[in-house]
């Protein structure tokens, strides 16, 4: 993986969980330790209590139970910050990432075999797909090092979702990024379009003002109607692969996308005559041959103007 | 900012398994969406990633086993359930039937009550009483008294079985019922008790009078009794099935009050005119085995073609009455019957054996084969009682010739 797609996030080791753990030591509230504790899952797989403790100690202190820095949290704070979390599923990470053997043979027993479906799923073969588990597996398991450091995977887990979504996930930046790396190696397929009628050819002053207009209508676009329209016209993903990710109804990603092409087609429209065309000039201008704009609806839709991830790139 | 600087910055596979597992709250969600408007290579992984998740559900799919129809559940314990549902609908229904059936024979009851007015010669029968002697034993005024049931089962005792009123009398019947649930028979079985009181109080016919006397009105009293039975026979829904009940009926009822004659006349109405039941049929079938009685169908029709309502039976002789009152007389078991000349007033409703001064008319088919070891009656000592629809009774020996008592 380059260092330029990596996964963001700090990663946490062992040295800088004892560090949180001497840091939290006492700061979590007793009480409601042995609430969790007595709710949890963990105990039916043989994690001491102690331990149990302090990888929630070390988990809460590296997020900070959720609040900003510096901000002393109260017991009622610390107890929202780990009931929001998938608690047994961030011990076991925390557990096997710390090399607990009982840990690794409830993770195998219950993530083993639906890692490696899911990877075949995700490449779409039997044999990439159980390579593609198998790396994943062993890079879990700390067989990659860093600075004499066993590196673990799982310390990146947090609990915000669950460890077997986390695990997916993973397996598909894995493959995502490998594919993404080898496709550069790959000869272009001559691809051999079919002569078409050309259209009478539309005036220059009149494209450049539609690459205006496009430009203008897919900026104020919303983020999810800019998702849908990415996800639609450049992915090529179904409505049904749209609607899982958003975790609608399909016929309520169909009836969204229609709106957001409709109204990116009059705001289009509306762009063309506040520039001076009139209204029928502007509807033929929407009829020119997208081959002669010079819009890259590509860039256009991913140069947006989000902020969002940009935090997590500083170190 | 650049596209390409964009790019660079991606989230975390934390987060992006928590948004496709919609546990984001909406800021978060929104910046991820923000994210992935612009990240081609987030879309690709998101996608997948839903992708593999429904593809971890499908392989399930047909391991799941599909939950049993709610009936199959039961497995079964369905059957068992079924049979007692069944059991139990069935018994419901019986039950209704018997009640519906008792509740229309008391009313058929009240309105023969209603319909016969008193008959004041049968309220004064004490005149009569001084010209019955008192040596008597049969005609003793403590006598009613001794027939209770009680009485009757200390003394039952005889060797040979011998006894009565195994025919089943309508009230019978229902009386047996009522004693175990309904209170519908009860005014039943008082009439029959009452009865039982008036006759031996009065020792005798009531009103005094002897066949003899009574020889003008005898034409006239059996065309009304026959008209009434013929009446009687097309309202009941039921044949008239032999049955000793009304015995046991009888001999159940504590108390009861001295009978009139509306009260004898409706007791013998009943003996025809109300149903048997099959438990009625049974224990009259438990008794006639105990005292030698032939059983079975026939056993139970008599040479006119009718069935017998009475039977009694004493030294090898059995009585019967059938629904007509015409007395029989089988002699010998297995033998013919014959029938005896009439030599009463009114229509013959029971026959029963009277024996050593002792009513076993009472006696119930239980007490009828309990052993007793006082009562013991010789045969000689063996007579024979019958009673007409007007509480009158005839005495006689071999059971061909009837005096008045």
């Amino acid at each position: 993986m380059s260092s330029a797609e990596s996964v963001a996030g700090v990663p946490e080791t062992t040295s800088v969980a004892q560090t949180a753990l001497a840091a939290m030591q006492g700061a979590v509230d007793r009480r409601l330790l042995d609430e969790l504790w007595r709710a949890s899952d963990v105990p039916s797989w043989g994690l001491e209590r102690d331990e149990f403790d302090r990888i929630l100690a070390a988990a809460g202190s590296a997020q900070r139970f959720g609040l900003p820095a510096g901000a002393p949290a109260t017991r009622r704070q610390q107890e929202d910050f780990f009931r929001g979390l998938r608690l047994d599923d961030l011990v076991l990470a925390r557990a096997c990432a710390a090399g607990n053997d009982r840990a690794w043979e409830h993770f195998i027993a219950q993530h083993r075999q639906p890692l490696i479906r899911a990877a075949i799923a995700i490449t779409g073969s039997e044999t990439l797909g159980r390579d593609l588990a198998d790396q994943l597996y062993a890079e879990l398991f700390g067989l990659n090092t860093r600075d004499g450091e066993r590196r673990c995977p799982l310390l990146s887990y947090r609990g915000r979702g669950s460890l077997m979504g986390w695990l997916r996930t993973t397996l598909a930046q894995r493959h995502v990024d490998h594919y993404r790396r080898s496709r550069r190696d790959q000869p272009l397929e001559e691809i051999e379009v079919p002569a078409v009628d050309a259209p009478p050819p539309t005036p220059v002053a009149e494209l450049s003002q539609l690459e205006c207009a496009i430009e203008q209508a897919l900026a104020g676009r919303g983020a999810e109607e800019r998702f849908l329209l990415a996800a639609y016209y450049l992915d090529g993903q179904t409505l049904l692969q749209i609607a899982r990710v958003l975790g609608v109804h399909e016929a309520t990603v169909s009836r969204k996308l229609k709106r957001a092409t409709e109204s990116t087609r009059k705001q289009v429209v509306r762009n063309l005559e506040r520039v001076g065309l009139s209204r029928r000039a502007a509807e033929e201008a929407l009829g020119a041959d997208p081959r002669d704009l010079e819009v890259n609806l590509k860039k256009l839709l991913q140069c947006s103007q989000t902020e969002a991830f940009k935090e997590q790139a500083t170190p | 900012m650049s596209a390409a600087t964009h790019h660079e910055i991606h989230p975390d596979a934390e987060i992006l398994s928590a948004f496709a597992e919609q546990a984001l709250d909406e800021r978060e969600r929104g910046k991820v969406l923000e994210h992935l408007a612009a990240c081609g290579r987030c879309r690709q992984i998101v996608a997948l990633e839903c992708e593999a998740a429904g593809a971890q559900v499908a392989p399930a799919r047909p391991v799941v086993v599909r939950p049993r129809r709610w009936w199959r559940s039961w497995g079964f314990a369905l059957a068992p359930a079924a049979v007692v549902a069944a059991t139990a609908v069935v018994g419901f229904y019986v039950h209704e039937r018997a009640v519906e059936r008792r509740s229309d024979v008391a009313k058929l009851e009240q309105q023969r009550a209603d319909e016969k007015p008193p008959m004041p010669s049968q309220a004064t029968p004490q005149p009569q009483i001084a010209a019955v002697p008192p040596a008597d034993p049969r005609s003793a005024p403590a006598k009613p008294h001794k027939t209770g049931r009680t009485a009757a089962a200390g003394r039952t005792p005889v060797a040979e079985p011998d006894e009565t009123a195994a025919a089943p009398p309508p009230e019978v019947t229902s009386g047996l019922h009522s004693r175990r649930e309904e209170p519908v028979e009860a005014p039943g079985f008082e009439r029959h008790r009452s009865n039982d009181e008036a006759l031996a109080r009065t020792g005798g016919a009531p009103g005094g009078t002897t066949p003899s006397d009574s020889a003008v009105d005898e034409d006239e009293r059996e065309k009304h009794a026959e008209e009434k039975a013929e009446e009687r026979h097309q309202s009941a829904a039921n044949p008239p099935m032999p049955s000793n009940e009304h015995s046991s009926e009888s001999d159940a009822s504590a108390g009861g009050t001295p009978g009139s004659s509306e009260h004898a006349d409706t007791s013998a109405e009943q003996l025809q005119t109300q149903p048997a039941t099959t438990a009625g049929y049974f224990q009259l079938h438990r008794m006639r085995s105990m005292m030698n009685v032939p059983t079975g169908p026939d056993a139970f029709r008599l040479p006119s073609g009718r069935a017998a309502v009475s039977i009694a039976s004493a030294d090898h002789r059995v009585l019967a009455i059938d629904e007509k009152g015409a007395l029989f007389l089988r002699e010998n078991s297995g033998g013919t019957w014959e029938k005896v000349k009439r030599q009463w007033t009114g229509r013959a409703v029971a026959v029963r054996r009277h024996a050593n001064g002792i009513d076993t008319a009472g006696a119930t088919p239980e007490t009828l084969g309990e052993p007793s070891g006082s009562g013991t009656v010789s045969q000689s000592d063996t007579a024979f009682e019958l009673v007409n629809d007007q509480s009158q009774v005839w005495i006689s020996d071999d059971g061909r010739i009837w005096t008045t008592k």
